[in-house]
């Protein structure tokens, strides 16, 4: 298994259609998620080229996980589409805090659904939960992150928990698509890295 | 005056906390691949999680984990688990953040004090009829 991170003008073209494919199989496919997508590729309009991708990939160059990097200085989903998550504050706007979205790392051999997209453990092909969020959080940190916020389903918070990383919520979750989702702060630390 | 910081926790201190009315919100069961299936005696084990909010601005939000306890012949709903919130407790005197981890003790006292798993099953039983 290896997670490599870039910016999209820094993965091949091979990998990001793979990538987007990947999403759209876990998204769309397999949790049901509504997203106004093209056919088969999973991609918004903040997947462009200030996105930075993390991406696992197995031996065979299938795509096990990813999660995109957004800083909050620029657009980005919280704050342009589930503003009501923030439950009144401000939407930050810091070059220390950035905003990860599209986290999973549902194996493609996964054939049960989840609101957390986390796969089966046990299998070599497979990147863990926390293997992921914390190469996730290396690359963000290089950026100058220190903090992280998420849109993600509640379940979230029992990840994190477990991972033994500090976090919290901004507010009540709400539900969408017929899943309760929640944003969370995610402070980053010395000791995960 | 209840106001969230910029990193969204609402701070507020335990005396206030008690005074202040919270409504259940939302409850599910946990996702198939989650929920623990232990047949023993015919019992299966079930868990999920419950919201509740204030009637504030903003919104003060806790949320936990719950699974069916059959111990001694009955079934009781139970905490499992620390609860999730954008609360930070605030010493009364010094107006300090207690911390995440009293905060946390000091929420899992509060719910105690709810009658939350009338409402869970309640909730619950009318979705999954």
């Amino acid at each position: 298994m290896r997670i490599l991170t870039g910016y999209s003008n820094e993965l091949s073209p091979g990998i990001q259609t793979k990538l987007f494919k990947y999403r759209y199989d876990v998204f769309v496919n397999r949790l049901g998620w509504e997203l106004d997508t093209p056919m088969d590729m999973e991609k918004d309009q903040f997947d462009h080229e200030d996105t930075l991708y993390v991406v696992a990939k197995d031996d065979e160059q299938n795509i096990q996980g990813c999660a995109r990097l957004l800083p909050t200085t620029e657009p980005y989903l919280l704050e342009e589409v589930f503003p009501e998550l923030l439950n009144g504050m401000p939407a930050p706007k810091s070059n220390e805090i950035w905003e990860v979205s599209r986290f999973t790392n549902a194996s493609t051999t996964d054939k049960q659904t989840s609101g957390i997209s986390v796969g089966n453990g046990g299998q070599i092909s497979e990147v863990s939960f926390y293997e992921l969020l914390k190469k996730t959080i290396q690359c963000a940190k290089m950026k100058g992150a220190k903090h992280l916020i998420s849109v993600s389903p509640v379940g979230i918070e029992r990840l994190l928990k477990k991972c033994k990383i500090s976090s919290h919520r901004l507010g009540p979750p709400i539900i969408s698509n017929n899943h309760a989702i929640v944003a969370c702060w995610i402070n980053i630390e010395e000791s995960m890295i | 005056m209840l106001y969230p910081s910029e990193n969204g926790l609402v701070r507020i201190s335990y005396q206030n906390l008690s005074g202040l009315k919270f409504c259940h919100y939302y409850s599910d069961l946990h996702d198939t691949d989650e929920t623990e299936l232990e047949l023993n005696d015919s019992l299966t084990v079930l868990a999920g999680s419950t919201e509740w909010i204030s009637k504030t601005t903003p919104l003060l939000s806790i949320g936990w984990c719950w699974k069916l306890d059959h111990t001694n012949n009955s079934i009781a709903y139970i905490m499992d688990g620390e609860p999730y919130s954008n609360i930070m407790i605030i010493d009364n005197v010094s107006h300090r953040d207690i911390g995440q981890i009293k905060t946390s003790e000091v929420l899992e006292k509060f719910i105690s004090q709810l009658n939350w798993s009338d409402e869970v099953k309640c909730f619950i039983n009318e979705k999954y009829s």
